[in-house]
């Protein structure tokens, strides 16, 4: 077996190599554009030469370093990857447990593993009529209006100093058409947010008139093809009527897209518990059901970036006018 | 690539039940290269889909020089492994998770560090459920 050349550089500090040459290749343009530039000045010389002088070392430089150096780091990326250790090899700490591809898990213990691997029992409390309280899944609506409200006022008190100019300026006869373009999306985004900060404001009156819906189980986890009991209260001042419960499951991925993450969501599969045309009180408060969780489900699955939700979702109508939905967080396990 | 080794990798069944045994084969023609770095056999789940990929490796083995295993490695390689209960294989619109047998191999060649991956898929459902997904 041949031993490595202790003096072979390994990909990592190739790599690391390449990144200081190009740091000290672009300050050394940049210094140089910018003396250029200069010069051109004192010599009165056109905008468009000065223009030129700044920016040429520096475009110059990195172009040739895309040409020559960007294969040379691709290929020291993908060696240093071979020597890195594989992903099953780190993955192979959490035993089976969901970890994020090429990241290394913490070791999961016996005691925080389940009967069923990247199954994640949803913790409920106690019933008070049946034996599991379900919790209400997502971000309560006060939380949603405090966010977005307060991006909102954010971002219209930026976006309207500039409006305000915009005004002036036309009041003045002096429009700016160019100006009035750039601003015009940034207008939007601000009516959208005052859009949505209104809706959510709706939202939050809703629930704070139709108060505290408690959702209640007989068994839970709920097993493929099992069936539960399910109990609806309501505390709260208004009645809500024709309530319709259905039990969802909702597809979860996360995703890095640029320099964000982001989370995409769909509902898959939606079984209807109880419809207010089919419940001979019309959907009212308090109701009670039975429910089978059809044979051919997924069960719920939890990994770091991918998840497979399900939840009972109860929607209904306040005042016979304002739309109400609230989510509640249900496992569903394979057996 | 002249000195890329041929990987045979093969299982008994493609299609299993929960805590079921995944039985099957590996062979490396010709056996391994001269300067293999290391053989990894593993079994593991994998998401795909518009997510980050996310991947839990249930069996995990690993035959290297420097701590003698390459050399008692069988060739061909018979294993059996018995599989969790879940998660199931699923194909689904964001989510899709996919069953696998892996087999890898990374070589030292003019000096570089080169490798090899073999997979194949196998699901991993109860029989009530099959028809669906």
């Amino acid at each position: 077996m041949p031993q490595p050349d202790p003096a072979s550089p390994s990909p990592n500090s190739r790599i690391k190599r390449l990144m200081v040459v190009w740091f000290v290749g672009s300050l050394v343009t940049g210094f140089l554009g910018m003396a250029l530039a200069v010069g051109a000045m004192f010599a009165q010389a056109p905008a468009w030469i000065m223009f030129v002088a700044f920016f040429a070392p520096a475009t110059v430089f990195n172009l040739a370093y895309a040409a020559i150096f960007i294969p040379k780091a691709v290929r020291y990326a993908r060696e240093a990857a071979r020597n890195a250790p594989s992903p099953e090899s780190t993955a192979a700490v959490a035993a089976g447990e969901g970890v994020e591809a090429g990241t290394t898990p913490k070791p999961i213990l016996d005691d925080e593993r389940g009967d069923f691997p990247t199954v994640e029992v949803v913790d409920t409390k106690p019933g008070k009529v049946l034996l599991h309280s379900l919790p209400r899944a997502g971000i309560p609506p006060g939380c949603q209006l405090g966010c977005v409200a307060i991006f909102a006022v954010l971002w219209n008190s930026i976006v309207s100093t500039f409006v305000f100019q915009a005004i002036n300026d036309w009041n003045r006869g002096q429009v700016q058409w160019g100006g009035v373009l750039f601003l015009s999306p940034f207008v939007l985004i601000g009516l959208a947010l005052i859009a949505v900060t209104l809706y959510l404001l709706l939202t939050v009156f809703v629930s704070l008139l139709v108060g505290r819906v408690e959702v209640e189980v007989s068994d839970h986890p709920i097993a493929i093809g099992g069936t539960s009991r399910i109990q609806l209260a309501q505390f709260g001042v208004v009645p809500l009527a024709r309530v319709k419960v259905m039990l969802v499951c909702t597809e979860e991925a996360t995703y890095v897209a640029g320099t964000s993450q982001s989370t995409a969501k769909r509902d898959v599969e939606s079984k209807v518990i109880s419809h207010p045309d089919e419940d001979p009180s019309g959907g009212a408060l308090p109701l009670a059901a039975e429910f089978t969780v059809p044979p051919d489900a997924m069960h719920s699955f939890t990994a770091p970036n991918n998840k497979i939700n399900w939840t009972i979702r109860v929607t209904g109508r306040v005042l016979g006018l304002l739309p109400f939905s609230n989510d509640f967080s249900v496992t569903v396990s394979p057996g | 690539m002249t000195d890329e080794p041929s990987i045979r990798l093969e299982l008994a069944a493609r299609s299993l039940a929960p805590r079921g045994e995944l039985a099957g084969v590996f062979v490396i023609a010709g056996g391994p290269p001269t300067d293999t770095k290391s053989i990894e056999f593993s079994v593991l789940w994998r998401t795909s889909g518009k997510g980050t990929e996310d991947i839990g490796v249930v069996h995990y083995e690993a035959w290297k020089p420097d701590d003698g295993t390459l050399a008692a490695l069988p060739n061909p390689n018979t294993f059996a492994v018995v599989l969790p209960p879940t998660p199931w294989s699923y194909n689904g619109n964001l989510v899709k998770i996919h069953w696998l047998a892996r087999l890898r191999v990374r070589w030292e060649s003019l000096g570089r560090t080169r490798e090899v991956v073999k997979d194949v898929e196998f699901t991993l459902n109860p029989a009530a459920r099959t028809s669906k997904w």
